[in-house]
């Protein structure tokens, strides 16, 4: 029986929560105390910018909730899938290093940083700290992000509109479910309690309407199926940037809440009840430093997992939300940190999931990998063999109502960040629609090359990235603030290097190809036409260098600011009132 | 009592989770149409021409006590990374 519960997941997620445990209660705490000093007593924006729109003081536990719900995506599902190619071992250790000691930091830390200056978001924050320039850069760099993570995830709904036969329909019964409760809350003002009721059921519906007309086949526009897939997602796209929000993104995405949710919590259960279900570890603990296709174990390792070790989206989430709605500072820490590391024992449990799945499916870089370590971890306690196909599409559509939705709201953003950037020169550029336009056809490009691995090391990469700026930003105002920054300092110089490694590990990828040294990374149909194909390589490569090139402007000069901080050679204050 | 407190600190958190991402955007798409009528009303006062009419005068007194809360959205700071979308 000892034997058995070791060779289950459940043994390292019990492990990882207690990792978890010790850096919320420990670690967190005394930073907490020690370094932030939090005092109940402090006013907070949420009550000093009282307007009940933006600044608005909110519980502690609606708050966690919605911190949780607004980092948890595809980013701790989809990353162990690269990691564990390097073996479950290395996947792990990483999930819980990077929670205990770099993602909980970055989180409460950027909170804090809002609270502490008016409620702040970022741009402003890094505009106090190296000026204009600095802020523009950031917005460039932005930009370059955002069709990062627009490609990643148009082609991964493509992806999975192909390989799962059914997930398409089931993903038009939500957005149908999600435009019929628009009009019941908006127009008809119905119960709240009811029309979530009337979502879930129409939801499983549609999901099982999926599973049994299983339409269309796989393959079904032929060679070109992801192709044709894209332009039909951007269609759904396009219509959800331009009409109002409470009409198309707003309801899709509470309907999407909770088969996206009611995923995430199916699997950390599944994961933590293996030995009851007697679900075993299958892949390899270690497999090899360096993994054909996806490259060196460092820096790709720490980029792979993103979201679930630490992600620099966040910071932005916490300084542009949640931070505006903090009742008091003690609640940072539940919130910050907590959901933080609520999200690492989610990335914990989606390794879970590639753990008892088939080596062969990792070694192939299938996808369909997570959706059937899903299927197997909660089979055994949702209906046995009965059920599988259900819950085959049900995690298939997990997948692609998580992108999609996070994808609707990036298009959308683009084409705001556009109007912003474009104000005043070139503003049809910033036009609603040339600008989503753009910000549909240029990610659609690149991920015609097929090659989702390196999509998402870039994603990953740059999103790291901005971790890194946050951390350096943490450690400037801390050190503003007479206060031991290392606890930020440290993670901000290894995320650093790990990153620009990263990109620069890209950027050597796709220079073979472009200059001839290699193949051109390419999939049917892509392959037929090498110029086509060449060309996409050569923008990645340029794009990768623009990342790198503003990445390396970005850190020098959040460094340059906080050693100056350190020598004392700017004023030294407390940031707080 | 601690039943009690757990009880309502689950309600909270399955709010945060489902509801309050709803209830917020709701509430700042309410605030965008309310800020455009306050304009309406307000803005002759502001030195906008708009010819506001006697029977928007007699809207005023229902104005009041957003005025602070206007004033405040209109006049802080703003940046674009505040718009980011929350999922990534």
């Amino acid at each position: 029986m000892q034997v058995a519960f070791l060779e289950t997941p459940s043994l390292w997620i019990i492990g990882a929560l207690v990792a978890y445990g010790f850096a919320y209660y420990v670690y967190a705490k005394w930073v907490d105390e020690h370094i932030w000093e939090v005092s109940e007593k402090k006013v907070t924006p949420a009550h000093m910018y009282l307007d009940g729109v933006e600044y608005f003081p909110v519980s502690r536990y609606v708050l966690y909730g919605f911190q949780f719900k607004s980092i948890a995506a595809l980013g701790p599902i989809l990353g162990p899938f690269i990691a564990v190619a390097y073996g479950w071992l290395p996947a792990l250790i990483w999930i819980v290093i990077g929670n205990m000691f770099i993602g909980w930091v970055q989180d409460y830390s950027t909170i804090m940083l809002t609270v502490r200056n008016e409620g702040r978001s970022m741009g402003p924050l890094v505009y106090n700290a190296i000026g204009e320039r600095g802020r523009k850069i950031l917005l460039a760099y932005l930009l370059f992000y955002l069709l990062i993570i627009s490609a990643v995830f148009i082609y991964l709904v493509s992806l999975f509109w192909n390989v799962f036969p059914g997930s398409f329909i089931a993903t038009i019964g939500i957005i149908i479910t999600g435009l019929i409760v628009g009009e019941l809350l908006y127009k008809y003002k119905a119960n709240i309690f009811g029309v979530t009721a009337l979502a879930i059921i129409l939801t499983l519906i549609s999901v099982g309407v999926g599973t049994a007309v299983a339409w269309p086949p796989k393959d079904f526009f032929g060679p070109w199926s992801i192709q044709v897939w894209s332009i039909i997602l951007a269609i759904i796209l396009f219509v959800g940037a331009i009409v109002p929000l409470p009409k198309f993104i707003t309801p899709m995405n509470f309907v999407a809440v909770f088969p996206a949710i009611g995923g995430v919590l199916l699997i950390i259960f599944g994961a933590l009840i293996s030995p009851a279900t007697g679900m075993k570890l299958i892949q390899p603990a270690f497999k090899g430093w360096y993994v054909q296709n996806v490259g060196p174990i460092f820096p790709i390792l720490f980029v792979s997992i993103a979201c679930g070790a630490i992600s620099g989206w966040h910071s932005l989430v916490s300084t542009s939300t949640t931070g505006k709605q903090l009742d008091v500072e003690t609640d940072a820490r539940p919130v910050g940190a907590g959901a933080m590391l609520t999200e690492g024992l989610l990335a914990t449990s989606a390794l879970a999931a590639y753990m008892v799945v088939s080596p062969d499916l990792i070694a192939k870089g299938k996808i369909s990998a997570f959706v059937n370590g899903a299927t197997l971890l909660t089979a055994p306690f949702l209906g046995g063999d009965a059920s599988k196909a259900y819950l085959l599409t049900f995690f298939s559509i997990f997948l692609v109502i998580y992108a999609i939705t996070v994808q609707a709201l990036v298009t959308r953003y683009w084409r705001v960040f556009s109007a912003e950037l474009f104000r005043g020169s070139w503003e049809w550029l910033g036009n609603k629609y040339v600008a989503t336009v753009i910000g549909l056809i240029l990610p659609i490009i690149f991920a015609l090359t097929g090659s989702w691995i390196n999509l998402w090391i870039y994603f990953g990469g740059s999103n790291q990235l901005l971790a890194a700026m946050a951390l350096t930003l943490v450690a400037f105002y801390v050190a503003k603030m007479n206060k031991p920054s290392w606890y930020s300092a440290v993670p901000a110089a290894f995320m650093t290097i790990v990153t620009l490694s990263a990109l620069l590990w890209e950027i050597y990828t796709f220079g073979l190809s472009t200059f001839g040294i290699k193949k051109p990374l390419a999939k049917p149909p892509l392959t037929q036409y090498p110029g086509a194909a060449w060309a996409l390589n050569a923008l990645f490569f340029v794009i990768g260098i623009v990342l790198f090139v503003l990445g390396i402007y970005m850190s020098y000069a959040l460094w340059s600011a906080y050693f100056k901080v350190r020598k004392g050679e700017v004023e030294a204050k407390a940031v707080s009132p | 009592m601690r039943w009690e407190e757990f009880k309502r600190a689950a309600k909270e958190f399955l709010f945060g989770l489902f509801y309050f991402d709803l209830y917020w955007e709701t509430r700042k798409e309410a605030a965008k149409l309310r800020d455009a009528v306050n304009l309406l009303i307000m803005g002759e006062l502001l030195g906008l021409p708009l010819m506001t009419t006697p029977i928007m005068l007699r809207l005023l007194p229902y104005l009041l006590p957003e005025i602070e809360g206007w004033k405040q959205r209109q006049l802080r700071e703003r940046d674009i990374t505040e718009e980011v979308p929350e999922t990534v």
